[in-house]
Formats: structure tokens, sequence, C-alpha cells
């Protein structure tokens, strides 16, 4: 649709022609909030790091993640091997990097498609209200009525290792709380003027949906996104740590946990330093929820 | 109130209906045979039949749910298949053990928590308030299992003061009540924390203070005890994922507990021990969420509506609104 030029419109322009007009929109106010905020900044600069790690992870990692060298076993950190080595002789520093890698992307990957899927059922519900409501309330909490990890655990033991299917177990699994969340966020719009006088001029209910409603609970939405990646990485490192999750020798931090834990009492850095990724990055995304809460809406503080 | 109880009564049975549906579905996708597991490599094909046909392995899934959902309502959640007893009374037998670890746990995250949470909030904004609460998200980006091995090290390895495995005294339960207590610490720091410093700003803590009421008094008997109701509506949630988190922790310090137990049998392919297990904890899970809804409504009469008039007609509703605005 072409943006149609009103007499105001006209005026205001040549008016004002070349110069900048100041505008505050909610999200510069937000991201101004959210710069004073040093432990947001710091949870922002961690995760920050921790993607050019994942990003980088073939120039970074001195060596391959999966590669063996046997005389180097079992090696406390050095200048050779910053983080050591394990019982096969892999570099830890190499497998932490690439773990990010693995961590952040499948993170990302499972938030996305707990939105796409929770999400939008949570969007139907709240907007829909009703009879729709119940029905898709009701289905999720069967799935709340099981504890998140125990689910989770049972959806990868049914389905097997592997990435896809990790993928699904915990969508499946965070669904129920983000389709609440979504619903909540919908419904708080839901009775907003510009929905009543979008709807007045005849707007379609999808258009309604994804130009209207969606883009004004974006703030709300993304605070849940940050908060679920750290739940997320929390989850999967836990699945992994129980076998139950990726497939050696994918350097995940949890597995690489998991392989460091029976040498653990002799050698502490094999389970030292994937712990300290792990709880570093969820303390990040963690601080940096906390930080975009504030920003977004300084009365919940 | 008696209306409202039985509706959230009633209301459980078509979601527990769901998740046996759930484990069902999830057990029917599984690859591989049961009949595997339970017999020895040289079983004969006759032998492998026959226990089909025992198990009812053979007849259509549709029937096989029904007929699951059925031995449920009587009590009855199938034999195990690695130890060939009731699945029930292992788990009844087992569920003690994650019980007191799990009271265990919420009483030291609200003994340790509570204090903080005020504390933190009595001096908002100094060192010892920016202490408490980095201290707390810290412990809350834990991993369970993380928070394990560190506790281990330092308590079994180096110092040897508690066992890192087993129950073979009651010390052993010092460190998975202390793992899940200090996860969930965090959250009653945070809630009794932000609620404090709500609670603080109040009308009646300065009529308190203008009587002339000594700080600790107005702290404690006016301050605290409006300030604790919000963290005591948070103790069945958290009792809700500890429950969850049981598998990990008690897998970490080998025990018994019923989390141990459904993990070994999703190792052995034990299905109706995963079944029967899950659904028991869905149980719990369920009833504790529903107790949790009835206090509150217990505490504050006020709430019932938005728990009972859920499923209400539009209309009806705008009438009751109507008529309470007429009044």
């Amino acid at each position: 649709m072409a943006k149609r030029m009103t007499p105001a419109i006209a005026r205001f322009k040549k008016k004002h022609a070349g110069k900048t007009i100041q505008v505050s929109t909610p999200g510069k106010e937000a991201w101004r909030r959210l710069r004073r905020n040093r432990t947001a900044l710091l949870g922002l600069a961690i995760i920050l790091l921790m993607l050019i790690a994942a990003i980088f992870a073939g120039w970074i990692a001195p060596y391959e993640y999966q590669q063996q060298i046997y005389a180097d076993a079992y090696q406390t950190p050095n200048a050779r091997h910053l983080f050591g080595t394990d019982n096969f002789g892999r570099d830890l520093f190499s497998r932490c990097v690439y773990g990010a890698r693995y961590s952040l992307s499948l993170g990302l990957m499972c938030v996305i498609a707990s939105f796409l899927t929770g999400g939008m059922l949570g969007v139907i519900a709240g907007y829909f209200g009703g009879r729709v409501d119940n029905l898709i309330m009701r289905f999720m909490d069967m799935f709340q009525a099981i504890p998140q990890v125990m689910l989770a655990i049972s959806i990868t033991a049914a389905l097997g290792n592997g990435i896809p299917q990790m993928i699904t177990a915990i969508t499946v699994s965070t669904m129920p709380t983000i389709s609440k969340n979504c619903r909540a966020a919908i419904l708080n719009v839901k009775n907003a003027d510009y929905v009543e006088s979008s709807r007045a001029i005849g707007v379609g209910r999808w258009r309604m949906i994804f130009r209207h409603m969606i883009p004004n609970s974006v703030g709300v939405m993304v605070i849940f996104v940050v908060g679920l990646m750290g739940a997320t990485i929390n989850m999967m490192a836990s699945l992994s740590y129980l076998g139950v999750g990726l497939n050696p020798p994918t350097p995940e931090w949890g597995l690489i946990l998991s392989d460091g834990k029976g040498f653990f009492t002799a050698y502490p850095h094999m389970v030292l330093f994937p712990s300290l990724m792990i709880l570093f990055t969820i303390l990040a995304f963690n601080m940096l929820g906390d930080g975009l809460r504030d920003a977004f809406d300084p009365r919940l503080k | 109130m008696t209306k409202f109880v039985l509706r959230r009564v009633l209301l459980m049975i078509p979601i527990l209906l769901g998740v046996t549906l759930l484990i069902f579905i999830l057990r029917a996708v599984t690859p591989g045979d049961p009949v595997d597991s339970l017999l020895s490599q040289n079983a004969t094909p006759e032998q492998r039949a026959e226990l089909r046909e025992e198990l009812g392995l053979n007849d259509p899934l549709v029937i096989q749910f029904f007929r699951y959902v059925k031995d449920v309502f009587t009590g009855d959640l199938g034999l195990s298949y690695s130890t060939r007893q009731p699945v029930l009374g292992e788990i009844l037998g087992r569920f003690p053990y994650t019980l007191i670890i799990c009271f265990g746990a919420v009483t030291i995250g609200l003994l340790l928590g509570l204090p903080l949470g005020v504390f933190s909030a009595l001096k908002q904004y100094t060192w010892v308030d920016s202490t408490i609460l980095v201290l707390s998200m810290l412990f809350a980006a834990c991993p369970g299992f993380v928070l394990a091995l560190v506790l281990i090290t330092i308590f079994s390895v180096n110092l040897g003061w508690l066992p890192a495995v087993g129950l073979a005294s009651n010390l052993g339960y010092i460190l998975p009540m202390v793992t899940i207590g200090v996860s969930s610490l965090s959250r009653y720091t945070r809630i009794t924390r932000s609620s404090f410093l709500e609670v603080i700003r109040q009308d009646y803590i300065r009529t308190a203070r203008a009587k002339g009421q000594t700080e600790g008094k107005i702290i404690i008997r006016h301050a605290f005890r409006n300030a604790f109701i919000p963290v005591a509506s948070s103790i069945g949630i958290q009792i809700g994922h500890q429950l969850g988190g049981a598998l990990i922790v008690e897998t970490v310090f080998g025990i018994p507990g019923i989390g141990k137990y459904i993990g070994d049998a999703i190792t052995a392919r034990n299905f109706p021990s995963v079944q029967g297990g899950v659904l028991f904890l869905a149980f719990v899970f369920t009833l504790i969420n529903l107790l949790v809804d009835l206090s509150f409504v217990w505490i504050n009469p006020r709430l019932k509506s938005s728990f009972v008039y859920e499923s209400e007609s539009r209309e009806k509703r705008i009438l009751r609104k109507g008529a309470r605005e007429e009044r």
C-alpha cells in the first residue's frame, strides 16, 4: 500500500524540509534505559562474546573439536591447551568454543520453534477467546501437567538422540509456558484503542494480529525470548548430561561435562570449563532479560 | 467453596487423561521392541510370540490404550519389565525419598531466601543489596548438575564431610537437598525482596512508624507478614519444578527416588515404569497446583471468580458484571 500524502502531512514536510526530527519511540526509550543498566550491558557483552566465538569458531579454536592427540591426553591447562585436554587428548578450549556454536544456534532454533508453535497458539487463543481459547489452553494444561524436564526427557527417550529430536523435545516442553505468556500479551493489547479503531476501519483478523497486535507486544515477547534462551540452554545441557540429548563427539557443553565427569576428582578442569561456559551463558541471558524487562516496563522493577 | 473445589477436582480428570494419552503416544512412537529387552538373545520365536501375546502387544493401539486407562483407574500401573513387580508399588516405595528431598529443599530455600530477601530490601541499592542480587542470579543460572558437582567436590572430595553418592546414612540427604534448595533460593530471595519493597511503602507501615513502633517489630509483624503472601504462593510452583529437577539431582547423587527410577527405566526401555512414573509425577504435580490454587482462594476469596467462572459463557459474565455495577 502506497503511503497517501494528506495535505497536512505535505505542509508539515514542507515546513520542516531538510531538518531531522527527533522522535522518541518506546523502543528508543527502552534502549536508553537499557544503556544505563550495567548488569544488562554486561550480559549483552558476554552474549556478544559467545556469538563471536560461535561464528568464528573455526578461526578461534586452535584445534578441531574432535581431533584426538593421544600424546597430549589428561593435560591440565597450559599454554598449548588453554583449558587443558580430556582423556582422548582433545583440546577442551576448542571444544568449548565450538560448543558455543551448538548451544547458541540450537537454543535459538528451539526458541524460534516454540514461538512458531506455542506462541502462535497462544496468540490465536488470546485473540479469538471463548471456545478456541478454552480448547487451546486445556491442551496446554495437559502438557504442563508433566514437569518440564521430565517431559523433555520422555520425548528424547522416545525419539532417540540427535539434533532434530532434541529440538522437538525442548520445543514441546517449553510450548505451554510460551503460549500462556503470548496469550497474556495479546489479551493485554486486545482492548487498546488502536485495535478498536483498526477494527472500526475494517482491518481483517490476521492483518490485525500480525500488523497491530504482535508488533505492539514485541517488547514483552523479546523479554520472553531472552529469558527462554537461558532456560533452553540449561535444559539442553541437562539432557546431554543425562545422555539423552546429543551424541558424542558433538561438542555440546553438557556433553563435554558429561564426558569429563568420570575424571573430575583427578582432573577437575575437564568439568570446570564447560560448567563455566554454561553458567556464564545462562547468567548473561538472565541478566539481559532482567534488564530488558526493566527497560521496557520500569514499573515492574 | 464446595462447588469451587469440586469443579477444580473434576478438571483434573481430563488433564490426567490427556497426560495418559500423551505418554501412550510417546511410547507408541518409540522404536525398538520391548520383547528384545525382556528376553535373552537366544530366545525362540515361539517364546517371543508368546510373550507378545501375554503383554497384549499384538492388539491394536487403541485397545491397548483403553486397557491401560482402565488399569490406571483401578490403580494398576502394570508390571515393570525389568523386575516383574507392580509399578505402583515400586513407585510408592521410592516416592518418600523424593518427597523428603523436596521438602528439605523447600525448607533450606525458605530459611535462607527469606532473610536474604528482607535484608536485601532493607539495604536497597547498597553493596549488600547488589551482592545478594548477584549471588542469587548466579545460583539461578547454575544448572542443578553443575551445582551438584561443585558441592561434591567441596564437601565430599576435599573436606570428606559428606558422602557423594547414595543414602548409606542420613547424611546423604544433605547435599541433594542443598543442591535443589539453593537453586530455588534465588527465586525466594527475589520475590521476598520485591514484595517487601512494595509493602514497606504502604500506609500502614507509616502508621506503625508514626505511633512509635520499634523498627524490628515493624519489619517482623507488619511488613514481613504481608510480604510473605507472594512468597507462599510461589512455593507450590517451586515444588513442581523440583519434582522435575529431581531426575537430574537424584541421578547425580544416586538417590533411589522416583526421578532416578524413571531415568533408569528410560535407559532400560522399561515402558510400564516410565509411563507409570511420569503419570504419577503428573498426578502429584497437578494435585500440588490444585492445592496452591485452593490456598490462594482461601487466603484471598476475591480471587475465586478468576478460577470458577473461567468456562462461563460470555453473556452470563456480562450479566453478572452488570448486576454488580448496579449494586
